[in-house]
């Protein structure tokens, strides 16, 4: 039996206090190398989830249980965040610096490598993604496709043991998708998705859940959940 | 990206190292606030017109940025002559001329015309976010970097934002009129994209926290001066010092 990374138990919460509960009583275990495609309607919080397991939102009640201990204060989710790697839905939110090299490298650099290790580890990760020779260029000009694959290197230069991936496929065109469901294949790494694509899904995960009435249920079928 | 720069082109000036550039022109522009003869004014405007033609930018380039400056200086010289009270007045017969006003409005056009042209020649052939990593490096007050950072990065996109919310308006039949419909639309364009920007703030200051930012800036980016930068250095040291012996001494 591989070890759990993410433990989520009874989780409730709700944007605005006395509102409606987006998560209600979700429960969540996520295991070592473990492949888990989350799906569900708009709004049913899958975002929402991705961000209650790197402490970017508090639950209003349940616990977060990461890599063996159980994460409550922003301190302690500093340490999970340095070992998830968490890609946004849209790659503008994420990518802020000049070019691509300094984009990458920024987190190595908050994980307090040297500047040379940092630009090592950044350059190896464009390369396995096979983005040499973008290092520099400027990144509000590449396009979408582009920005996502440089969006996944700069939180895979972190080196992470888990990657929460929010919509990746959203806006890809086939070449850019595949490429990107061929890389995620290639990696070594336990990951969840949250994406509408079923087909995206399929190729890049094991398991699938859904999230319905705030919670998450194991999909019978693949994707769809039906 | 709605600026425009002269970063990409290949010149002698370019080719100094961006931190000398930036700290020579406040040198510079500090210098020739302060000279007020018209020897040392009209040196300063060759040195500065010197530099601009080595940037290689051409006046065509940088006509609207002259045209906005001197326009400026033209209500300088249409009021302050005419306010003055002063011993050396000249009756010109319709008005009276106040000569040491009007000579300070000839210094302060000089002055205005030769600093832009500086700014532009060493400033804005610097790309904006070397820029920001030259102060940086420069030990310039690091929130004030950040906050011009973020400014440039996300300017834009709240532009591209606002073309967004402008066609969709235009999409659905909207001519601007004078009415209340009018204003009460532009409200609401305005209030969408603040919203828009500050949800946007905080997705970013999410997807930061999340590669462990911790209010540190670390830059991958190095300066080095080379043999020319210490030639420059040297050259505009010493201008600086004949200008400000010849003012002063």
């Amino acid at each position: 039996m591989k070890n759990p990374v993410f433990e989520l138990k009874d989780i409730h919460f709700s944007y605005m206090p006395g509102g409606a509960d987006v998560l209600a009583g979700l429960d969540l275990t996520l295991f070592e190398d473990e492949r888990i495609a989350v799906t569900g309607p708009t709004g049913a919080g899958k975002t929402t989830l991705l961000q209650l397991m790197v402490g970017l939102l508090t639950p209003f009640s349940g616990t977060v249980n990461a890599f063996g201990r159980e994460r409550v204060s922003e301190k302690d989710f500093r340490e999970v965040r340095a070992r998830t790697g968490f890609c946004f839905q849209n790659p503008d939110d994420q990518l802020f610096c000049a070019t691509v090299l300094e984009d990458v490298a920024f987190g190595p650099l908050n994980l307090g490598k040297s500047r040379d290790e940092a630009l090592a580890v950044s350059l190896e990760t464009l390369d396995e993604l096979g983005l040499e020779n973008y290092e520099n260029k400027v990144t509000y000009r590449l396009s979408g496709g582009e920005k996502r694959l440089v969006s996944l290197a700069s939180v895979l230069s972190m080196r992470p043991d888990v990657l929460l991936l929010d919509e990746p496929s959203n806006g890809l065109d086939d070449y850019h998708s595949d490429k990107l469901i061929e890389i995620l294949n290639s990696i070594n790494k336990t990951i969840v998705i949250v994406s509408h694509n079923n087909a995206f899904n399929e190729k890049t995960c094991g398991n699938f859940l859904r999230l319905e009435n705030g919670q998450a249920k194991p999909a019978i079928s693949r994707g769809t959940g039906h | 990206m709605i600026f425009s720069d002269f970063s990409d082109r290949n010149s002698m000036v370019h080719s100094l190292d961006p931190r000398t550039r930036i700290v020579s022109c406040f040198i510079f522009a500090c210098a020739v606030s302060q000279l007020s003869s018209f020897a040392a004014l009209a040196s300063a405007l060759l040195l500065s017109l010197v530099l601009f033609i080595f940037s290689k930018i051409t006046f065509r380039e940088v006509s609207g940025r002259l045209l906005a400056l001197n326009i400026f200086f033209l209500f300088f010289f249409l009021s302050l002559p005419f306010s003055g009270q002063g011993k050396d007045s000249v009756d010109i017969g319709w008005a009276i001329i106040d000569k040491e006003y009007f000579l300070n409005c000839c210094r302060a056009l000089i002055r205005g015309n030769i600093i832009l042209l500086l700014c532009i020649s060493l400033i804005n052939t610097v790309d904006i976010l070397t820029f920001a990593q030259a102060l940086s490096s420069i030990r310039f007050p690091s929130k004030l970097v950040h906050l011009m950072m973020f400014t440039i990065r996300y300017l834009d996109i709240v532009h591209c934002e606002y073309l967004q919310i402008k066609r969709a308006v235009i999409a659905r039949g909207f001519v601007p009129h004078m009415d209340m419909h009018t204003y009460r639309t532009i409200a609401g364009m305005a209030a969408s994209i603040m919203i828009k920007a500050l949800d946007r703030a905080e997705r970013v200051n999410a997807a930061m926290k999340c590669r462990c930012f911790d209010g540190k800036f670390y830059s991958v980016k190095k300066f080095a001066l080379r043999r020319g930068d210490l030639f420059y250095i040297s050259l505009s040291s010493l201008t600086v010092t004949i200008f400000i012996w010849g003012e002063f001494f």
